[in-house]
């Protein structure tokens, strides 16, 4: 049975998905990335290849979000896509009349406008994070509710509560406010959430023509409280597909499939790669005044990647001496 | 005597001009190096901190060529065109310079102010100013002034005909013939409009121009576009926009996509820059009533990394990929 491997590494987040070649879901995994993405990575590879089914075979692996080219590199990736790309393919396929994407990452937003199947626009949020999913995981803390809670507490407010949203910081001396004029956690909480989709729909989705049927995926989806909010504002229906959580990895599946059967094969270096010692090493260089920081990945000792050196020059030295070991082992 | 003129702001507008009348009138330019990390850390530290980018990074320049230079070219351009203003951050420009680094070499810090008539009068007078501080030599000046224009004139028209500054300055230049095909080579183009000193700027741009490039697109700029289609389109406007570079990044805008000559448009703004906050909001509502290419905005600062400009360029080349796989029309660009 030939399988397609999706991950998708994000900053708080790493999804695994094993697609057959249907695209139907066979397995998935949502990780906390928890800042080391490499181990983040083997663990979710150890527990893919336990799950897998004995006469399964991967025949393309994908990767895609803010870690794409690390997992690139240490799986043998036979595509590295954007996330804005692998999340439209992925919805495309799982909702085919799908005319907006809202997606609420760890560190980042995004909305993708889609037309007669086709993406015709988008946005990602600036370097601000107030509308994302770790701002929400830093009030949840705050406030001492389990974040899986959070979206079920926002439906049991009775009193709206305007929490400004233009600004985490803001946002936090606001609840701070409202929480010392004695509203209840409850009715904080949804004005919270009120409050990052007003701020999503301002700044990410300022000028986009927010069409039904809207699809709301990433991290964020899972809070009802949100996709509450996003209802009311938009006046209309918001559909969380079955896997939102992983659509990212879906799409990466799917593109490497795509991939594979273009190229005959698969760059995947197999399952044994989780025992591999993968390490990340970086140096100065003093070509020129740039001095940029050159980051090195190491597997096994051998060095496998690198970037960070604006000119190519290191980068480029690289994939001149992998083709010629490639060409060697051809011949 | 040794020039020193900065990489920086106007040189990727201005710079055939400015050369050709100090070479005429023999002196040897120094020409700071092509923006590099060390002088854009050294141009922002201690200097006003609200100041834009570009102008700490000018100032980077400066403190390059401080012990490489006799005199320091850093003219007050108040106004290149009629009715028209340059970024105020212009006209304080040799002082923002003077005040804020010890031991400069004399700077020559003449005004250009072509508010009044916008005429090549006002251009000479600025010029035999500037040659005073070189001779005393007027018709010596005048000769050098009347090959300086000449020289950007030839300039203007290779940007005009599609190439751009990063092709004609520098290194590049001979590369540029040879290889570098200017935007009427590819079948299919990208807009790129910004200030000139944010695009052309390969470090602030993190090489954007190149990346499109790369991935088989021509690209257009405001600079490639005539100055006749963009008072046009600037008139189209109910009120006269009075900045020059502002004007020229929102009329060439509307060129672009109302002439379909483009698949997208990429705008690159630098933080805290005041006219591009304008800018950008008419870009994009006027742009979007026009017609519907997609138009994306990048913000840069000090601290951007590459990842989130390059996740937004690619995904950005994806959706034109994909959006005209689905048109399956003949190319627009001609």
């Amino acid at each position: 049975m030939d399988y397609y491997l999706g991950i998708d590494i994000g900053s708080v987040s790493s999804d695994f998905v094993l697609i057959d070649d249907e695209h139907n879901v066979i397995s998935k995994l949502y990780l906390k990335t928890q800042g080391q993405p490499i181990k983040a990575i083997k663990d979710g590879l150890r527990l893919l290849r336990d799950e897998m089914p004995e006469e399964a075979d991967i025949t393309g692996v994908g990767s895609t979000g803010s870690g794409r080219d690390l997992a690139g590199v240490m799986v043998g990736a036979d595509i590295v896509k954007n996330e804005i790309t692998a999340h439209a393919v992925a919805t495309l396929e799982k909702v085919s009349d799908v005319s907006t994407i809202l997606e609420i990452g760890g560190q980042d937003s995004k909305i993708i406008i889609i037309r007669d199947g086709i993406v015709t626009d988008f946005a990602m949020n600036t370097v601000c994070a107030a509308g994302t999913g770790s701002f929400l995981d830093r009030q949840a803390a705050r406030l001492d509710v389990p974040i899986e809670q959070f979206g079920e507490m926002a439906l049991r407010s009775t009193t709206k509560v305007r929490i400004a949203g233009r600004c985490a910081v803001f946002a936090e001396s606001d609840m701070i406010h409202k929480q010392q004029m004695g509203y209840e956690p409850e009715d904080i909480i949804n004005g919270l959430c009120e409050a990052l989709v007003r701020n999503y729909l301002n700044n990410v989705g300022k000028g986009k023509e927010i069409l039904p049927k809207v699809v709301f995926q990433g991290g964020v989806a899972a809070n009802v409280g949100i996709k509450h909010a996003f209802e009311e504002a938009l006046k209309c229906d918001v559909y969380v597909p079955e896997h939102h959580e992983v659509m990212g990895a879906i799409g990466a599946a799917i593109l490497a499939q795509e991939e594979a059967e273009r190229k005959g094969y698969t760059d995947f270096r197999g399952f044994d790669l989780v025992d591999m010692d993968f390490k990340t090493k970086s140096f100065d260089c003093d070509g020129c005044a740039n001095q940029c920081e050159v980051v090195q990945i190491m597997a096994d000792k051998q060095v496998v990647a690198r970037w960070g050196d604006r000119c190519g020059k290191w980068h480029n030295a690289l994939l001149k001496r992998q083709r010629r070991d490639k060409d060697k082992a051809m011949a | 005597m040794k020039i020193g003129i900065a990489k920086g702001l106007l040189y990727y507008i201005y710079y055939p001009l400015w050369r050709t009348f100090f070479e005429k009138l023999g002196c040897e330019i120094i020409v700071s190096d092509d923006t590099n990390k060390n002088i854009l850390d050294r141009g922002i530290k201690d200097f006003a901190d609200d100041a834009c980018l570009p102008l700490k990074l000018f100032r980077g320049h400066i403190l390059e060529l401080a012990s490489k230079s006799d005199v320091i070219f850093v003219p007050r351009l108040v106004s290149v065109a009629k009715h028209e203003y340059i970024c105020p951050k212009f006209c304080g420009l040799p002082e923002m310079i003077k005040n804020s680094i010890a031991h400069l070499p004399p700077i020559i810090d003449e005004t250009l102010n072509m508010h009044k008539n916008g005429s090549m009068e006002e251009m000479r007078g600025f010029f035999m100013s500037v040659g005073r501080h070189i001779t005393n030599d007027k018709s010596a000046i005048s000769e050098a002034y009347s090959e300086a224009v000449k020289a950007q004139r030839g300039y203007d028209a290779l940007l005009r005909s599609g190439f751009l500054p990063i092709d004609l300055l520098g290194d590049r230049q001979d590369k540029a013939f040879r290889e570098i095909k200017s935007a009427r080579d590819y079948s299919q183009a990208i807009g790129i409009i910004g200030h000139p000193y944010v695009i052309y700027d390969n470090y602030l741009s993190m090489g954007l121009i190149d990346k499109v490039r790369q991935a088989g697109y021509g690209v257009i700029t405001p600079e490639n576009v005539a100055d006749d289609v963009i008072d046009e389109e600037a008139d189209k406007l109910p009120k006269h926009m009075f900045y020059t570079f502002g004007k020229n990044i929102y009329a060439s805008a509307m060129h672009m996509i109302r002439s379909k000559s483009v698949k997208g448009v990429i705008y690159m703004s630098a933080f805290g820059c005041g006219v591009d906050a304008f800018i950008t909001e008419l870009v994009q509502r006027r742009g979007r009533r026009l017609d519907n290419i997609p138009i994306m905005i990048l913000n840069i600062d000090e601290h951007t990394g590459q990842a989130g400009v390059d996740t937004r360029v690619e995904a950005f080349l994806d959706m034109i990929k994909w959006r005209d796989q689905h048109e399956g029309d003949v190319p627009a660009y001609r």
